[in-house]
């Protein structure tokens, strides 16, 4: 077959450029570390990829969520161990006040601690948390739950039954907090721990013992047990959610890096293969182009 | 002329010198694009009857003839029309597939960051920072998607200036070819039907050059014109009267481009769903399979977005106890009515971080701490709420992507078989016509040997008259 002189110098140049257009993709994919460059290297996978790295950075999130819940549970925890000990502190107090040994004037003594430990538990059923958000208000955080006064009395409840619930899957949403009235018990008509310790202090300092108070007083104490028990299980569920989630993000993480990244060994033997079929086309195409009769007349 | 010995040699002069003549010309046009090696047909001529039989006469050139197969140039043209249709396709693609999933332009990172953001507001609802957060990323989130809408516009300006270039290279080339007509009807009139090798393959060039710009056929004519075709048979050069291309705005869409036809005065039509081939056909694709659905699609994600975000946020209440407004612009329509252009225009309407609704009842009791209207807004990112309730926003872009890169990668390779097929018809027709050097080197040799044989002749002829004078002095 006849070649043409200037399509067979055509052709040489077109196998060198695209020597190079393949050597300088293998350099970039080298240079990225990544198989895909652009969606039509791999579409599926590209697609793939953007859906694993959706759900990694949703659990990324999720993760960060559970640190914002576990630290305000901490807390609530925390004040919730002060007001154990505390209503602890006040049944011993209940069982001597009740005794029969006691005097009006020994009363009175555990009247003053009495309402000291009723204080306690009003600031600690106010408490702030690190952003200056109420504890107890339910979703009214911004004014003081309980008001009303150790030695006065008037307590009202002015938060709401509201619970803040946060996403820490994508199923799952747990509460960060438990409103005040659910742990305190219901303001009005003497449920509340706070008229049950009022009670107690008046009923001491009037030196007319109620041995009911005994009971009522167990009664707040194993209400805020309760809650703590709660607490403590979201704890523990946000432990494993953490787990859970951790394991996903490292499942994604793999899978991310199977479909995106370069497998190097594979990738420098091409680059080297393409070096040589480049330095081959341009040696070729040089000896080549030497090649004239010309040379001989 | 010159009869006898004389009159041979003179004719094997004059024979080979037109045949050094004509590798000359051959030699010189090595790199001429469209050249076709030509050749020296030599005949001998009509031998002299004499008592004793009869005497040869010496040799005529009878034609200059090049070597052309038109079944070769038609598969050149055919192949380039398809190869300059695919690679003006594919080149176009590629833009969109460089940056409709690069991290930096693309969508998916910018709704990721910000739906994170709506569930930071979500886990703290009175903190002013993370509403703060929220409005950048929702700023973000518009950015991106005006920015990703402008380079989609940009890519249509684009397309509109490749379609007016090739529509004016179209009608330059018509313009020639019609000129070319005329000069090779007179050319075959005037040499008494000789062909006028180097004008053809001029013509034959510039066709060649047409079938890169569009789908073109060709018929021949008895007086050697050619007529040409584009579309569905409307006659771009009759004789040697050429018709004119023209672009004109969409009646429909102004920003795309139809292109309109006519000849010798006559009305417009439009063509442009005709055309095929080339790089008029290979835009017109990419205008239409790629670039027309994902700018549809970007509207539609951004839309329906903007719509359900408004209309939840709507649903909730904010830190100052009034109910959400609007934070997004408000589309005109939600997919599937059109949603054309709202990407471009997408902004965020609200300034106040404390103006987000993240409380799910009334705030106007102190209420601020409630979050589940910002859980329900954080729920709409995993909602299938697009194409028709069965993909989420992110789905949604996912299948631009994947929409672009499949139909990029497809084209890539079709481009790349699209070149082989014309390579090789290249080289098909170029093994017939093209000129090779070593074959010239050759012929310049045999055709110096010759005439130089002929010149030997009359020197011969000269020595023996030389003697024939000598014998009678």
């Amino acid at each position: 077959m006849r070649i043409s002189t200037s399509l067979a110098s055509q052709l040489g140049i077109n196998s060198i450029l695209e020597q190079q257009s393949k050597l300088s993709k293998t350099q970039l994919q080298l240079a990225t570390g990544k198989r895909i460059l652009t969606p039509s290297d791999d579409p599926a996978g590209q697609t793939r990829l953007l859906d694993i790295q959706e759900s990694l950075e949703t659990n990324r999130q999720y993760q960060e969520n559970i640190d914002v819940v576990r630290s305000r549970l901490s807390l609530e925890e925390a004040t919730l161990s002060s007001v154990t000990d505390l209503l602890q502190r006040t049944s011993e107090l209940a069982v001597q006040g009740v005794n029969d040994t006691q005097s009006a004037e020994t009363r009175r003594g555990i009247e003053a601690e009495a309402r000291q430990l009723l204080g306690e538990l009003l600031s600690l059923a106010n408490k702030k948390n690190s952003n200056g958000e109420y504890l107890f208000g339910g979703d009214i955080v911004n004014s003081l739950p309980f008001s009303g006064n150790e030695n006065t009395g008037g307590f009202t409840y002015n938060g709401d039954t509201g619970q803040r619930t946060i996403q820490i899957s994508e199923t799952r949403r747990i509460a960060d907090s438990d409103p005040g009235e659910s742990v305190f018990g219901t303001v009005g008509g003497g449920a509340s721990a706070f008229e049950v310790l009022y009670d107690f202090a008046s009923d001491m300092s009037t030196n007319v013992p109620d041995a009911a108070a005994i009971d009522e007083i167990h009664q707040v104490l194993s209400d805020v047990l309760e809650a703590r028990a709660v607490v403590g299980a979201r704890l523990n569920a946000l432990e494993r959610q953490q787990e859970v989630n951790a394991d996903f993000i490292l499942d994604a993480q793999t899978a991310k890096s199977a479909v995106e990244d370069l497998d190097y060994a594979e990738a420098t033997g091409r680059f080297n293969l393409e070096s040589v079929a480049l330095q081959a086309a341009q040696q070729a195409y040089v000896k080549v182009q030497g090649l004239s009769l010309f040379n001989f007349l | 002329m010159a009869s006898g010995i004389l009159g041979v040699a003179t004719s094997g002069l004059l024979a080979f010198q037109r045949s050094l003549t004509t590798t000359g010309h051959n030699i010189a046009n090595v790199n001429t694009e469209g050249y076709s090696r030509q050749g020296v047909e030599l005949g001998v001529r009509t031998p002299q009857a004499t008592g004793a039989g009869f005497i040869g006469k010496g040799v005529d050139v009878t034609a200059i003839n090049r070597s052309y197969d038109s079944f070769l140039t038609q598969q050149v043209r055919s192949s380039s029309s398809s190869y300059s249709e695919l690679d003006g396709y594919y080149q176009l693609a590629s833009q969109v597939d460089n940056f409709i999933a690069n991290e930096n332009t693309g969508m998916s990172g910018a709704l990721q960051d910000f739906f994170n953001s709506v569930q930071e507001v979500a886990d703290d609802p009175t903190s002013i920072p993370a509403r703060q957060v929220m409005l950048s990323e929702a700023n973000i989130l518009t950015d991106r998607f005006n920015a990703l809408s402008s380079r989609f516009t940009e890519l249509q300006t684009q397309v509109n200036r490749a379609t007016e270039g090739s529509v004016s290279d179209i009608n330059n080339l018509a313009t020639s070819i019609a000129e070319l007509n005329k000069k090779i009807v007179i050319a075959y009139g005037s040499s008494g039907g000789s062909a006028p090798n180097d004008l053809l393959d001029q013509r034959d060039h510039l066709i060649t050059q047409l079938s890169e710009k569009i789908d073109v056929s060709t018929v021949p004519q008895q007086d050697g014109a050619l007529n040409v075709f584009i579309g569905n048979g409307q006659t771009l050069v009759m004789a040697t009267t050429a018709g004119q291309l023209s672009t004109q705005p969409n009646a429909a869409d102004p920003t795309q481009l139809d292109v309109m036809f006519s000849i010798g005065g006559s009305g417009l039509v439009n063509i442009s769903q005709n055309i095929t081939g080339g790089e008029l056909g290979g835009t017109a694709r990419f205008r239409n399979e790629i670039l027309t659905p994902a700018v549809a699609a970007l509207d539609d994600i951004a839309a329906q977005l903007a719509n359900d975000f408004n209309t939840q946020h709507a649903l909730g209440w904010d830190l100052n106890g009034t109910a959400g407004g609007d934070l997004f612009t408000v589309p005109a329509a939600v997919p599937p009515a059109s949603t054309a252009g709202y990407a471009r225009s997408m902004g965020v309407l609200i300034t106040d971080p404390a103006e987000i609704a993240a409380s799910g009842v009334n705030t106007a009791g102190g209420a601020v701490g409630n979050n589940t209207n910002a859980l329900a807004l954080t729920d709409l990112q995993t909602a299938n709420t697009m194409l028709a309730g069965t993909a989420s926003f992110h789905d949604a872009y996912g299948r631009i992507v994947a929409d672009v890169g499949s139909k990029t990668h497809a084209a890539g390779v079709n481009q790349a078989a699209q070149k082989g097929l014309l390579d090789h018809s290249i080289s098909a027709r170029d093994s017939l016509s093209g000129v090779n050097l070593d074959e010239e080197a050759a012929n310049l040799l045999k055709f110096q040997q010759a005439y130089q044989a002929s010149a030997q002749v009359i020197s011969v002829t000269n020595t023996l008259f030389d003697t024939l004078i000598g014998s009678f002095r």
